[in-house]
């Protein structure tokens, strides 16, 4: 149950212990990445929709813009990662087993539904040098920074005679 | 920025695993979310009627990595669970795919009681 249902009930509607035990485990998680990690809660919870929103490190190299998400239990074959500009997107569905007529279910941790995870990233990327695994549950993707022109230099051919009124012996200083 | 350099040192968070709990007639199912772990780096054990679970997650970068953003620390995931003696332990399976860990453990079946005839005359 995403926390947004939780905080969304009437004041008369107490919540399931469940939902109290799922929503102190999601507490304890935040506040544990914050004094951890010093996680910038700005990025990680606006700019985002879904379900849920998994959970993501950006960095980077020289060369490229390394980004890796937590996915536990979703189909690749189903994820949505697009690049626009420089925002980055990746969307998907972790969709719940079906349960049998007989099954009852004592306890749900582990979070389903939609998502998309939008991130930011630092510098223009070129789209068509992406290199996308997935093993384990977790997504990495190496995307290649666009290579700037740095721009050339221009030599300065020296006169071959002063200008008229330059005093040839006189020192420079700047 | 590079991302070259020792291998990360920093310590591991320990955190309550998420789980998902179901059950039927025939067996219990217990489904963990544990993404980045491996096969050698999780340990179920069972001891008088409790689950344990404990499962790694290693580092994923190195030391050196300029983070731009980071919300994942390296993790020691752990579970406690009391289940009970009704399970047949011999006939226990576990799977780890796609970062999810899915135990299952088969209810032993009572004998169904069996009437005795009695002869006489």
């Amino acid at each position: 149950m995403p926390l947004r249902d939780l905080l969304t009930k009437s004041p008369k509607e107490e919540p399931s212990e469940s939902a109290v035990k799922k929503l102190k485990g999601e507490m304890e998680r935040i506040f544990d990445r914050i004094v951890d990690e010093g996680v910038h809660l700005h990025d990680s919870f606006f700019g985002s929709t879904g379900e849920w929103l998994p959970a993501v490190d950006v960095s980077e190299t020289v060369e490229e813009v390394i980004v890796i998400a937590e996915l536990p239990g979703v189909d690749p074959a189903t994820l949505d990662v697009t690049i626009q500009g420089q925002t980055l997107a990746i969307a998907g569905e972790k969709k719940p087993r079906v349960l049998a007529s007989e099954e009852k279910v004592h306890e749900t941790g582990c979070r389903y539904g939609c998502f998309i995870r939008r991130v930011t990233l630092p510098v223009d990327v070129d789209d068509s040098k992406t290199d996308a695994t997935f093993a384990n549950g977790v997504l990495t993707l190496h995307i290649a920074k666009v290579v700037t022109n740095p721009g050339k230099r221009i030599d300065i051919q020296a006169a071959s005679a002063p200008f008229p009124g330059d005093d040839p012996l006189a020192s420079t200083s700047c | 920025m590079s991302s070259t350099g020792s291998p990360k040192t920093s310590p591991s968070i320990e955190v309550t695993a998420p789980i998902d709990v179901i059950a039927s007639e025939q067996e219990l199912v217990i489904r963990a979310d544990l993404p980045g772990s491996s096969v050698e780096l999780i340990d179920v054990r069972f001891d008088e009627g409790t689950l344990s679970l404990r499962a790694t997650i290693p580092p994923r970068q190195l030391e050196s990595t300029a983070y731009l953003l980071r919300e994942f620390a390296p993790t020691v995931y752990t579970r406690s669970l009391e289940i009970g003696e009704q399970f047949d332990l011999d006939q226990v399976s576990a799977d780890y795919e796609s970062g999810v860990l899915t135990l299952r453990l088969p209810v032993v079946q009572a004998k169904k009681p069996r009437r005795v005839p009695i002869t006489g005359g």
